[in-house]
């Protein structure tokens, strides 16, 4: 008896169109977890419910559901195997949906629950490949279609959604739902999972002279950060994010380093010292960014021997992360090989040859540096985005035949004559600079900001070194697009929007949004939800620390706000139209009224039922006062009359 | 072990019932408040409320606050649907009908009026297996009891349920009203022809009586009435051989006591439908219709029903009699 529970009325046709809807839309914002074959698949089984809901076809048995669901499932493990477990589990919840859908019986509520569920689940696939703000607004305008169809599958047929109720009802239940995701407690990762498989971008795993070029013609947002410290000068903000240092002759390759460091106990001047969140786009790869020597990460971040952050898993998502790390010398582990960083494939005597004659003249690494960089300042090297190719001993034909490169050939050219000197050096691959938004709130960095520059050891540390800046001082101060000539410009994509000042504002702004959609819903974190908490107790603390007068204060204060709002309700409902509604509905737990009585009537049989003829009698002649003979002086008289009754009715309760 | 488990639960059924019949007793008006009402998530809100746990871990695993405010829109959800569930039937009204009556074997339905019933959705009255889905209230709910044995009795304590809004929370109350209802002998067909008279004979014009309540309009001498207005007279009239049936029910027990009761029962119904007196003497007490006039409703066991003539409450009496003894 206790385990039986209600049934329910057949599924109306409206909620399965709403259904087969939301599936067709779920399959367009999962489309990059699909490849052509396994999309065209999915898209022709929403495309056969069609017949079902126009032609009132009779839906798919489940032998035929299970032997396509059977079939596809084989296919897609036998030949979509490389998109990826995530990927994997994405097509199978949705063909399960579609499938369903497809062998919809309206009678049987579990097919619907089950339907729904598995729904909600894709929701959240969703939202593992889509975070951005645009996106994340679509998926849950999207939720609320689902949400509406979950309410119509179990609400009375041909009931229409309650839009007015619906929107008082989530007056009680935003901010339920956002206090609940303020407050609840949140827990560390527990495992690493599956995540979506995209194609990387950023800084790849290989720099040659090119690769770098092609990052800067691209406007991509790589990272965003903002600084709770003092604001960086343009000369310090130089993000490093890889290390390349073996090098083949024509390209450089970065080395695996595993090796695991703590900086936290290095010596700084506190002048020199940033805190700062960064909030990085996802680019299919382990490395994050940070300036200078990063002191200390939590959980998911890691610092290697090198200084460089990096993440445990692929970054898949947008993630945000705090970070201090102060401006030094990356110090040097005695552990780690420096053989690498002299290692020189043969080739190129000419450049050797001016290392070993720079080397000659000058004795301590920093004077041969300095050499190095007047060497390229007063050899009429142009900076360029479009140099010409290199081919053979790539650093000699730099030197003395094309004299014209980007950053990455800069920096790989004094590499090279720095390890041919006898100086361990290596190339830093990473940002130089971004764009400062919202009154320099926030610092945006994007793929056009891509920069290489050296490193070299002297004394037991790792000194920095940009070559580039001998070429294109401005570099540092300027953005690309002002050093760059008018035929490289055009190589730049996107740039047709920076012409146009109206669209370019609004972009801005559009950015601007995104940048706190990330801070503030994406980025909000354990260490947030702490400050948070702990501001709240602050709060509470400093009401404690009042004497009980304020105490007294705050009572009264909040009870004339609740009489307030109570008689304005009262007033909002009780217009006097709507006195006998209101009458009726103060006397009903006493005596409901019934629908052929009048209001006379009811109060007579009231005062019967009660024995109070007499108050009854009473409250009935102001009611004909105020009703009959339109007095409205007497509605007060009424509603205090009224009060007296419940009063009495109340004590003869007792 | 089946039997075992079988006891087991009928023996829980009996102690809840036992501390609902405390707890709860009948009443003639029931408000559905929160002290009677249970709300329990059902299966389905369960499922989801896992799905919620699952969706928690994904989103604290890929560090992703879009999964987790998923995730805490469904607890929300289920939240908001408790109250709203509650909502569904609280403060519904309840009022016993009209006492209802009806024959052993036929189909019988007491007649439940609701009060403040707008605004509700998908109430679920059940009453010995009997279900009535309601897609929104009535203002009179008919729950059909069960009618195989005669007796008087009350309506037994039922169940109304919800799963409105969503299907994730189970909403549910057991009323109990003070509403009787009378199961009669069942009439038995085949026998009472031996026992009655053929009532094939013509009707033959008696004698005139003076007017009494209840006696049937169509009896009336209009053409005296015309005459006289302030003495009307009716026509009595007889049939060949008639005289009062005096029923007698027999000092007997079980399935004979059944028996007879049953062709008590289809003399009854058929010396009333012919309008020929009859008296019936149940356990040494003589019911007479002319007790009628004198001592109203000497039994006490139901209140006459406005509008029913004096004839056809004699019968109503005799068989209530008959269903008692």
């Amino acid at each position: 008896m206790l385990a039986n529970q209600a049934s329910y009325p057949a599924v109306p046709t409206p909620v399965i169109w709403r259904l087969w809807l939301i599936q067709s839309l779920l399959l367009l914002l999962l489309t990059p977890a699909f490849n052509f074959w396994s999309l065209a698949i999915f898209a022709l089984l929403l495309l056969a419910k069609l017949p079902q809901l126009l032609l009132n076809r009779p839906a798919w048995s489940l032998k035929l559901s299970n032997l396509l669901a059977l079939t596809i499932v084989s296919a897609l493990l036998l030949f979509a195997r490389d998109l990826g477990v995530l990927h994997l589990m994405i097509h199978l919840l949705l063909l399960a949906a579609i499938l369903r859908l497809l062998g919809f019986r309206e009678h049987d509520h579990a097919d619907v629950q089950q339907l729904l569920w598995v729904q909600y689940f894709l929701f959240a696939c969703c939202f593992i490949l889509h975070q951005a703000l645009g996106m994340a607004l679509l998926v849950f305008m999207l939720l609320l279609l689902q949400l509406q169809s979950h309410y119509l599958a179990f609400a009375a047929p041909g009931s229409t959604f309650p839009y007015k109720s619906a929107l008082k009802t989530s007056l009680i239940f935003v901010p339920l739902w956002l206090s609940l995701f303020l407050l609840f407690p949140r827990i560390a990762p527990l495992w690493a999972l599956p995540g979506a498989k995209q194609a990387m971008t950023g800084l790849g795993d290989e720099l040659n002279p090119g690769s770098i070029e092609r990052l800067v013609e691209s406007d991509e947002l790589a990272f965003r950060v903002e600084f709770q410290s003092r604001l960086p000068q343009p000369d310090e903000l130089y993000w490093r994010a890889r290390i390349y240092d073996t090098f083949d002759g024509s390209s450089w390759r970065r080395r695996y380093n595993n090796d695991l460091a703590d900086f936290s106990k290095i010596k700084h001047n506190s002048n020199l010292s940033f805190s700062y969140k960064i909030i990085v786009e996802p680019h299919q790869q382990r490395h994050l960014y940070s300036l200078g020597v990063p002191l200390k990460v939590n959980y998911p971040q890691r610092i290697d021997t090198d200084a460089l952050l990096s993440s445990r898993s692929v970054l898949s998502q947008r993630a945000s992360f705090q970070l201090q790390s102060v401006l030094a010398p990356v110090p040097d582990f005695p552990g780690a090989k420096n053989n690498t960083n002299l290692q020189l494939p043969p080739g190129n005597p000419k450049s050797r040859a001016l290392a070993a004659q720079l080397a000659a003249e000058h004795k301590t690494p920093e004077q041969l540096v300095l050499a190095i960089g007047r060497y390229l300042r007063e050899g009429g090297f142009r900076y360029s985005l479009n140099p010409p190719a290199l081919s053979g001993d790539q650093i000699d034909m730099f030197l003395w035949q094309s004299k014209s490169g980007f950053c990455s050939h800069y920096a790989q050219t004094t590499t090279f004559l720095l390890r041919a000197a006898g100086v361990p050096a290596r190339i830093v691959g990473g940002y130089l600079g971004g764009e400062w938004r919202d009154n320099q709130s926030y610092l945006e960095v994007t793929q056009r900001a891509a920069h290489a520059w050296v490193e070299y050891l002297h004394q037991g540390a790792w000194h920095k070194f940009d070559p580039t800046l001998q070429v294109a001082p401005q570099r540092l101060f300027a953005g690309l697009e002002d050093l760059l000539s008018a035929a490289d410009l055009l190589r730049l994509e996107g740039n047709w929007l920076g012409r146009a000042g109206f669209a370019k504002q609004l972009l801005q702004q559009l950015e601007d949004l995104d940048y706190y959609w990330s801070r503030w819903v994406l980025g909000f974190d354990n260490e947030q939800q702490q400050s948070l908490l702990s501001s709240v107790k602050n709060r509470l603390l400093e009401l404690a620390a009042l004497d009980w007068w304020y105490y007294i204060k705050i009572v009264l204060l909040l009870l004339t706000a609740a009489l307030l709002s109570r008689l304005l309700w009262l007033r909002l409902t009780t217009a006097p139209p709507g006195i006998s509604v209101w009458l009726v509905r103060e006397l009903s737990p006493w005596l409901v009224k019934t629908p052929e009585q009048t209001v006379l009537q009811y109060l007579a049989a009231l005062g019967h039922h009660s024995t109070l003829q007499q108050q009854s009698a009473v409250v009935s002649a102001h009611y004909q006062q105020l009703v009959f003979a339109g007095d409205s002086k007497a509605e007060k008289q009424l509603r205090a009359e009224v009060q007296q009754l419940k009063k009495l009715l109340k004590q003869q309760r007792r | 072990m089946q039997l075992l488990r079988q006891k087991l639960q009928s023996w829980v059924k009996h102690k809840i019932w036992a501390w609902l019949e405390r707890r709860q007793p009948p009443v003639s008006q029931l408000i559905l408040r929160q002290n009677i009402l249970y709300v329990l998530p059902s299966k389905y809100g369960i499922s989801l409320f896992a799905l919620a746990a699952i969706l928690y871990l994904l989103g604290s695993n890929y560090q992703n606050n879009l999964i987790l405010l998923l995730s805490f829109l469904l607890i929300g959800l289920l939240l908001l649907a408790i109250i709203l569930a509650f909502k569904n039937l609280h403060g519904l009204v309840l009022q016993s009908g009209e006492t209802t009556a009806a024959f052993a074997g036929d189909m019988l339905n007491v007649r439940l009026r609701l009060a403040n019933q707008q605004g509700r959705q998908l109430l679920e009255f059940s009453l010995n297996g009997d279900r009535q889905l309601f897609w929104t209230l009535p203002s009179e709910v008919m729950l059909q009891v069960d009618s195989s044995r005669r007796g008087f009795y009350r309506l037994p304590r039922f169940k109304i349920q919800s799963l409105y809004p969503f299907g994730l929370i189970h909403c549910w109350c057991y009323p109990a009203l003070n509403q009787s209802y009378w199961v009669y002998p069942n009439p038995l067909q085949q026998q009472m022809q031996q026992h009655l008279p053929t009532g094939d004979g013509e009707l033959q014009w008696s004698h005139l009586s003076p007017y009494q309540m209840g006696d049937a309009l169509q009896r009336i001498d209009w053409k005296r009435l015309s005459r006289q207005p302030s003495q009307p007279v009716v026509k009595v009239f007889s049939q060949q051989g008639s005289e009062l049936h005096q029923l007698v029910v027999p000092t007997l027990s079980g399935a004979a006591l059944e028996q007879s009761l049953s062709q008590i029962c289809a003399q009854i119904l058929h010396l009333s439908h012919r309008h020929l007196p009859y008296t019936l003497e149940v356990q040494g007490r003589l019911l007479t219709r002319e007790q009628l006039t004198t001592a109203q409703n000497a039994s006490g066991q139901s209140a006459p029903q406005p509008g029913l003539s004096s004839e056809e409450l004699h019968r109503q009496r005799c068989l209530e009699a008959l269903s008692l003894c």
